[in-house]
């Protein structure tokens, strides 16, 4: 009973909810598990990059938020709308009012024979928008993008950048509650994805919209709110970001990464972690009042004493240290 | 509960109004709105995709259009030309009897004065068919014969030796004569009783009984009464007078005095005197006068004219059917008028042949059209595969900006639309160009319409995945093991159920055969348009799944080989077989299948057709008439003739059988008939001769000479071989035959082989010639009743007999094939079936192109990747090569599959010797030869397809497809 009522629960607030979401591709008699049990849980007006090796799923994650693609199971909603239960006509509805989408090439962003403008007006064509309102709203769009006096140049015509800028125009052409992106700023140089990262944020902040941008780019992904990695199909740890003011007024980011438990009670531990404490496929947890402990099981005991902490090589002395204590203890008062 | 008014004033409440309409208009925006600007955009980026698109829809739309109109014309042309032939024999003649009135008279008949307008009053009570092909009315009227009992001037005792009918000088007989001498009687009423009869005479007439202008004989008038004492009183005379002695005019139509024997060529008649017989004409009242002084009686002919220009295909079974049913009940044609009519026509027996001959080319045409039409589609859902392909990417981008399916549908809809009217308008255009007249409307048109219509959006939303199943797959993996043994379960039990229809429309059509397929020959036979595409089919299948492991053993094989050539072609030749590679596929195999069976079957007509030949003509050379045994013997030792025999033809001769009569000729050969048999089959063959046991029996006929010949009428039988059709009537081996009027007894000693046409079209007796002569004597010269008929073979046959015309009738072999060719249907046959392997040739070129065009973006890209690791861009072609290899290799596999199955499997059914002439099917030529020829072609094909490739890919450059995927 605690359970259902868990599930029923399990991120209400949230804009974008994924409980245990698992798809599965099978391409004739190969099958590949792209997303297996993921959770993720967006606020409205947050904007968060996903990271993750290749494979990981996160492009899978992503074209099922843009209802592009059906997961096999679990729950994936996005506002109002269950990714699972869409007929036809939803998904159609959910994709022209609520999601727009950046794709990582530019050249499939847009179409080639189609100008900036009417690139981006064409969405709206496709919403029902009157011809009058989508001419305005497409130049008020560009013009906002810095893209006003390239309004009528064919992408041929325009830079990756500038194309990018236009694609995520046209991704909030109509006023979309999400705005998607899939390694934006992959195909640039750093200036211009800079530039693209601008427009995103700048969409986020301006427009409200909020936005989940999938990434290698270390620097964008240290430039978002939070930052959730997906390993196997599934999270396996975010990074929150936070300003502090000092008392002499001196602001730093603060960057704290968390473990992350998932909805089947699984954590994922990072290898630097794993590694630096010599934990193996078992392991030893002891509940504390006020905390869980984790052992690495020992050896056959050769006087009963007990285990010894490996010194650390100079490789995991790099790697992350484990999370503060207080910091862990945040974190699942905000679940 | 609202009542019905308030619902209504709500709906119009200007809130919902309002509401209702920006609805709506937002539901047209968001379907319509973008359409315009990318139809016009795509179609300026794309024109020669779409140009390509529309020639190939107007090649298609040609040949559905001008298809039909050449079969229709061909079977039109056909009926005219057998009408035309059956000449006179087509008419509808109404026979009735003619009497002049009299106040005696009981029995109803026709007055020779209202003949005429019977006759004119015929043409508007005719049935509708019958109507449609009107020609003329013609009205005879002959008499019995009359013996002329003195001609003025003549020697005093001397009985003429001719006698007289009289027929009606019609205002039409009377237009058609051109006058040596005289004037020609007049219309007029005369008055009864008085004066000479004026008649008019041919000059031919005149010449053979020596009647001048202004001669006058007397016949016979009707004896007086009896008288009951004394002598009785003579018979009286009515004098006749030859007022006018004319010719037909050259210009006259030939028939007008066909019903009138005797008029242009007096007859000879059998016996001493008379021995001619003479149709002089008369006036109508003329007849009536003479109907009523003289004994004579009159026979009426009211003969309706059928005009064969006015017949077609349709045309000719119906007006069949009319005359049947006027025979069987005349009442709509001559009803109330309370004369006796009866009711004749030679049609059936000139629409039955026809008839057959029309569905058996029908048939084959069908089978033509339907492969032109299922190859054209392929080739437009083929082409149209193409654009959509080009365009899938921006269907899948529209899709993600919120494109909906129905309005990716609209644009490429509206843009297929306009393309459709413009290859309708060319290729339609040029179909009723070319044949000067419009198409109408068939079923295939409205197919190849809907196809062009629609195969690129349908195609479009299918690649844009609007008919995937958005079933979520099951999450259990046994579960989807499941579901993909379900998909090739559905596969195999689809191939399986195409496999069965295919061979029960096969089992079907050779079952029934096209004769009885259909009760009007020109209907659509479903199975007859359905096999070959059907047989396409099931090949493809068949080849779909035998074609990878051929692949496979040729890439294992290729992966080996040490360049990088062998690697490639193995990877790309197994990629092709993963694509969608059923319909191009499919159009090769049905375009070359049907394509080779064209030319098998047009060799297996062609061969046929000489075969027939030689069943109808029976030599090189056949010379009717009279022709010497002298004459006979100078042509046989002319040089480059092989063999040349004289028959002696009895025509319809009664045969008793002892339990039935027969008719069956009797065929007097010479000893020089077994060497023209060796001849002919030894030219027929190109092989050995008759067998021994033939020439033995024939040799029999004149050495097992009956013990007493050389007494004429003796009881000894003659030894006789008889064709195998009258050995199956036969109960006895002793028969009796009526020749020269002499009943002869035979003895069949053997079965000899049916004999040609040109000896008659009935069953056969064989006699020695020699023999025979001697039994019957001086009668077997009798020039009425029997007639010489020469034979001979070799090539200097035709030089030989030159010089027996024109006494004699000669017709050649070539000249009877060349005639069977130039048969509207027989020779519609052979050039549509020549026209269709162009036509294959066209469609199949294109289809490869476009299969090879629409994988060159993806080539493209492969061969930059390619490059960039040293591949030399002068062998791109080989990449488009290997692909395109394995579906041109299984069509020419499949093809020639296809072309065998229909020749073998559907060759039997189409009644092919309805189209060569001959007595029984064709053997069928199975040459090897035109299958290699077209695979040939097919080969050379595929180089264009690689070539267009390669000129696609020179629009390519290494960086632009790496950095931006292709040329856009």
């Amino acid at each position: 009973m605690t359970t259902l009522t868990e599930r029923a629960e399990y991120g209400r607030s949230a804009l974008i909810v994924c409980d245990n979401l698992v798809r599965i591709f099978q391409v004739e008699n190969i099958e590949v598990l792209a997303l297996q049990g993921l959770d993720l849980l967006v606020d409205e007006g947050e904007m968060i990059a996903i990271v993750g090796a290749s494979g990981s799923g996160k492009s899978t994650l992503l074209s099922i938020l843009s209802g592009l693609d059906t997961p096999t199971a679990g729950r994936a909603r996005v506002g109002s709308w269950d990714l699972l239960q869409l007929s036809a006509a939803d998904r159609l509805a959910y994709r022209r009012e609520t999601v727009g989408f950046v794709w990582q090439q530019t050249a499939r962003n847009l179409l080639p024979y189609l100008s900036a403008a009417e690139n981006v007006a064409l969405p709206m064509a496709y919403a029902g928008v009157r011809a009058r309102t989508r001419t305005r709203r497409a130049r008020d769009i560009l013009h906002s993008l810095g893209l006003g006096a390239k309004a009528d140049r064919r992408p041929g015509e325009l830079s990756g950048g500038e194309q990018q800028r236009v694609a995520i125009g046209v991704a909030l052409a109509n006023r979309p509650q999400v705005l998607l992106a899939d390694e934006p700023t992959g195909e640039l140089d750093a200036r211009t994805g800079e530039e693209v990262f601008t427009a995103l944020r700048s969409a986020n902040e301006n427009f409200g919209t909020t936005v989940v941008i999938v990434t290698h780019d270390a620097e964008v992904a240290g430039q978002v709110q939070r930052t959730v990695a997906i390993r196997d199909g599934r999270t396996a740890s975010e990074v929150a970001r936070r300003t502090e003011t000092n008392e002499h007024g001196a602001t730093r980011v603060v960057a704290e990464e968390f473990a992350l438990l998932d909805r089947a009670g699984r954590l994922q531990l990072p290898n630097g972690y794993r590694s630096a404490l010599g934990l193996g496929s078992r392991v030893r947890l002891e509940l504390e009042p006020d905390h869980l402990g984790v052992w690495p099981v020992a050896p056959p005991p050769e006087s009963g004493s007990a285990p010894a902490a490996a010194s650390p090589t100079a490789a995991e002395a790099e790697a992350p240290r484990p999370p503060a204590r207080p910091a862990a203890r945040r974190a699942r008062r905000a679940r | 509960m609202r009542a019905p008014d308030a619902r209504l004033g709500h709906l119009a409440s200007p809130t919902v109004l309002a509401g209702l309409l920006a609805a709506v208009g937002r539901r047209c925006r968001s379907l319509l709105a973008a359409a315009p600007l990318l139809a016009r955009r795509r179609a300026r980026r794309d024109w020669p995709t779409l140009v390509a698109f529309t020639l190939v829809a107007a090649v298609v739309f040609f040949l559905t259009g001008a298809t039909p109109r050449f079969i229709d014309d061909t079977a039109d042309a056909g009926a005219r030309q057998a009408v035309a032939a059956g000449g006179a024999k087509a008419d509808l003649v109404v026979s009735t009897t003619v009497a002049p009135r009299s106040p005696n008279q009981v029995s109803p008949a026709v007055d020779p004065r209202d003949v005429a307008d019977v006759a004119d009053g015929l043409a508007s009570k005719l049935p509708a068919p019958l109507a449609a092909v009107f020609g003329s009315t013609t009205a005879t009227v002959t008499s019995s014969p009359t013996t002329v009992v003195a001609v003025q001037g003549a020697a005093s005792g001397a009985a003429p030796a001719f006698r007289l009918r009289f027929g009606l000088l019609t205002d039409e007989a009377a237009g058609a004569l051109e006058l040596a001498g005289g004037t020609l009687p007049t219309t007029a009423e005369q008055p009864e009783g008085s004066g000479p009869v004026d008649v008019v005479i041919s000059d031919r007439g005149s010449a053979s009984t020596g009647l001048p202008t202004g001669a006058v004989l007397q016949i016979s008038g009707n004896p007086p009464a009896a008288v009951s004492k004394g002598p009785q009183p003579p018979t009286p005379t009515v004098a006749i007078r030859v007022a006018a002695v004319g010719h037909p005019r050259a210009s006259a139509p030939q028939s007008i005095f066909a019903d009138e024997p005797g008029f242009e060529n007096p007859l000879a008649l059998s016996g001493s005197t008379p021995n001619t017989e003479v149709t002089v004409l008369a006036s109508a009242s003329a007849l009536s006068r003479l109907g009523l002084q003289t004994p004579v009686t009159f026979d009426g002919q009211l003969r309706v004219r059928l005009d064969s220009s006015r017949f077609t295909s349709a045309l000719i079974g119906e007006v069949d059917a009319s005359i049947r049913s006027l025979k069987a009940n005349n009442t709509p044609l001559v009803g109330g008028s309370g004369y006796p009519f009866v009711i004749f026509s030679g049609f059936p027996g000139v629409s039955e042949p026809f008839i057959g001959q029309l569905r058996a080319s029908y048939a084959q045409m069908q089978l033509v059209l339907s492969g032109l039409v299922g190859m054209g589609l392929a080739a437009i859902v083929i082409v149209g595969r193409l654009l959509a392909r080009r365009r899938g990417p921006e269907t899948q981008l529209e899709r993600a900006r919120g494109a909906s399916f129905r309005a990716v549908g609209t644009v490429a809809l509206v843009e297929s639309a306009l393309l459709t009217v413009v290859a309708a308008a060319l290729g339609v255009g040029a179909a009723a160009t070319l044949g000067a007249g419009a198409v109408s409307p068939t079923l295939p048109l409205v197919v190849v319409a809907a196809a062009s219509l629609l195969a690129t959006p349908v195609q479009a939303l299918q690649l844009g995945g609007a008919f995937r199943r958005r079933r979520r797959p099951p999450r259990d993996r046994a579960a989807r093991r499941r579901v993909a043994a379900q998909a090739a379960a559905r596969r195999l039990v689809l191939e399986l159920t195409v496999l069965a229809a295919t061979a029960a429309a096969v089992a079907s059509l050779r079952g029934r055969g096209v004769s009885a397929a259909l009760p009007r020959p020109t209907e659509t036979d479903g199975i007859i348009s359905a096999a070959p595409l059907l047989l396409g089919l099931s090949v493809s299948i068949v080849v779909l799944r035998v074609v990878p492991l051929v692949v496979w053993a040729a890439a294992r094989l290729g992966a080996r080989s040490p360049g990088v050539l062998g690697v490639l072609g193995a990877a790309g030749a197994a990629r092709a077989l993963r694509g969608a590679t059923l319909l191009p596929l499919l159009a090769l195999t049905i375009g070359f299948g049907l394509a080779a069976s064209g030319s098998l079957l047009t060799a297996t007509i062609a061969d046929g057709q000489v075969d027939a030949s030689w069943q109808s003509v029976g030599a090189d050379v056949v010379a009717r008439g009279a022709v010497s045994a002298a004459e006979a013997d100078a042509v046989a030792a002319s040089p480059g003739v092989s063999a040349a025999s004289l028959v002696q033809l009895e025509e319809g001769a009664v045969v008793d059988l002892g339990t039935s009569t027969t008719a069956a000729n009797v065929l007097a050969v010479d000893k020089n008939y077994v060497n023209l048999l060796d001849a002919v089959e030894r030219a027929r063959t190109g092989g050995g001769g008759i067998a021994d046991d033939t020439r033995a029996q024939f040799g029999d006929l004149a050495t097992a000479a009956p013990a007493d010949a050389s007494l004429p009428g003796a009881d000894a039988p003659l030894p006789v071989l008889v064709d195998p059709q009258l050995a199956e009537s036969l109960v006895s081996n002793d028969i009796i035959v009526n020749v020269a009027g002499q009943n002869v007894r035979l003895r069949v000693i053997g079965t000899g082989p049916a004999a040609p046409g040109s000896l008659g079209a009935r069953t056969s007796i064989y006699v020695d010639l020699d023999q025979l002569a001697a039994r019957v004597g001086a009668a077997s010269s009798n020039a009425a009743s029997s007639s010489a008929v020469l034979l001979v073979t070799g090539n200097g046959a035709r030089a030989a007999t030159a010089g027996l015309e024109p006494g004699a009738d000669v017709q050649t072999r070539a000249g009877w094939i060349e005639a069977q060719r130039s048969l509207p249907l027989v020779g519609g046959v052979q050039t549509l079936f020549a026209a269709s392997v162009g036509a294959f040739g066209v469609l199949a070129l294109l289809a490869l192109v476009a299969t090879s065009l629409a994988g060159s973006r993806d080539r493209a890209r492969e061969l930059s990747l390619l490059r960039t690791i040293g591949f030399s861009p002068g062998l791109g072609w080989w990449l488009a090569f290997v692909e395109l290899l394995p579906v041109v290799l299984g069509g020419i596999v499949g093809g020639a599959g296809v072309g065998f199955g229909i020749v073998l499997l559907l060759g039997p059914g189409l009644d092919l010797d309805a189209l060569t002439g001959g007595r029984s099917a064709p053997g069928l030529v199975v040459s090897p030869g035109a299958v290699l020829l077209l695979a040939g072609a097919a080969l050379g094909m595929l180089g264009v397809a690689v070539l267009a490739e390669v000129l696609a890919q020179r629009r390519n450059t290494m960086i632009g497809v790496l950095r931006i995927g292709g040329t856009v």
